[in-house]
């Protein structure tokens, strides 16, 4: 994919990503029926399900471009890993932070060490390993490479997330929307819920097509600098 | 072998004023309008929140409208540093590339 086109579809979908941003703010804050129990403070959930659902999506692109990237070495899968990484740390936070701040609320809480919040934690901390593995060594494609495997090994914490509200006993809620019996919601709070993670889903990919090019392009000036170097040398031009 | 090592177009085509990437001013420029307008929702919201409540049993949970209000703009302050960044990020290469065509 040309720079050209990662532009031109970074700005499409950041625009229609964020009018459908400001029209979900609009249906949490004025039009979806405040839930019974839990009062005002269940909005939050408009966030943090789609950041959950954004970090997990990010996840699973670094997973699958690292997995790429030690196959073939294509240092241009690698890129897209770091930047889906960077997105998938920072929807991660999103949900670190709006789930203590529902949980107070709702549980009478900030924490608890129950499975699902545990594990996104854990989550949270082995993609800030990736980062730091991939600048620990002197020798970078070492680092990508170690890097790699990290986000490989990372993924299969996903599922473990998703599934440990069913498989132990936890204080986190069940699945409502993806149930074997349909989603257990009002219809307004599902339609909030859908337009919600449709406006971020569309924000992360502009957002991480944009980064994705900047490491492009700070590719194609290191490797300018490193053949000026070279000629000023009188050594062999690298190929790009 | 690169058929033209001296070719500065064939290691790095970002460099012309044509081809260069205008993602800054788009992620900053329309990021800002949309945090202004969120900025102004939530300033509303208490109100909107107020009057879907009122007379009800809800109404003395406004107290916890300050935790919503802090998860969206944590959120956002989250999103909005990452664009910036980016912005940074590519404002920064090309005015290198720029610099030294």
């Amino acid at each position: 994919m040309s720079l050209r086109t990662v532009r031109w579809a970074g700005v499409t979908l950041g625009a229609l990503g964020v009018g459908l941003t400001l029209l979900f703010h609009w249906q949490v804050f004025f039009w979806v029926p405040t839930e019974a129990s839990m009062g005002i403070v269940q909005r939050i959930f408009y966030i943090h399900l789609p950041g959950a659902w954004i970090a997990f999506l990010a996840f699973g692109i670094v997973a699958i471009c690292s997995a790429v990237y030690l196959w073939l070495g294509d240092d241009k899968v690698d890129q897209a890993a770091r930047a889906a990484a960077e997105g998938g740390l920072i929807f991660t936070t999103i949900v670190l932070t709006s789930g203590p701040l529902w949980g107070k609320i709702a549980w009478g809480t900030w924490w608890t060490w129950e499975p699902r919040l545990t594990l996104t934690l854990l989550l949270w901390f082995i993609y800030v390993g990736y980062f730091m593995v991939r600048n620990s060594t002197d020798n970078a494609e070492r680092g990508k490479r170690f890097a790699a495997v990290v986000g490989i090994v990372g993924a299969l914490n996903i599922p473990l997330i998703h599934m440990s509200v069913q498989w132990f006993r936890s204080l986190h809620p069940q699945p409502v929307v993806a149930r074997p019996d349909g989603p257990n919601l009002h219809p307004d709070m599902l339609t909030t819920l859908l337009t919600a993670l449709l406006a971020w889903t569309l924000v992360f990919f502009s957002l991480f097509l944009f980064r994705y090019a900047a490491a492009r392009l700070e590719s194609a000036e290191e490797l300018r600098a490193l053949t000026r170097a070279s000629k000023a040398a009188g050594d062999e031009v690298p190929v790009p | 072998m690169n058929p033209n090592p001296s070719s500065p177009m064939r290691l790095s085509p970002f460099t012309s004023q044509r081809r260069r990437l205008p993602l800054g001013p788009w992620v900053q420029g329309g990021l800002a309008g949309a945090l202004i307008v969120l900025v102004a929702v939530l300033l509303l919201m208490p109100e909107a929140l107020a009057a879907q409540g009122a007379g009800t049993a809800q109404a003395r949970q406004m107290r916890h409208f300050w935790h919503v209000f802090a998860a969206y703009a944590i959120a956002w302050l989250l999103l909005f540093g990452w664009a910036v960044s980016i912005a940074r990020r590519i404002r920064k290469v090309e005015e290198k590339l720029d610099r030294d065509p």
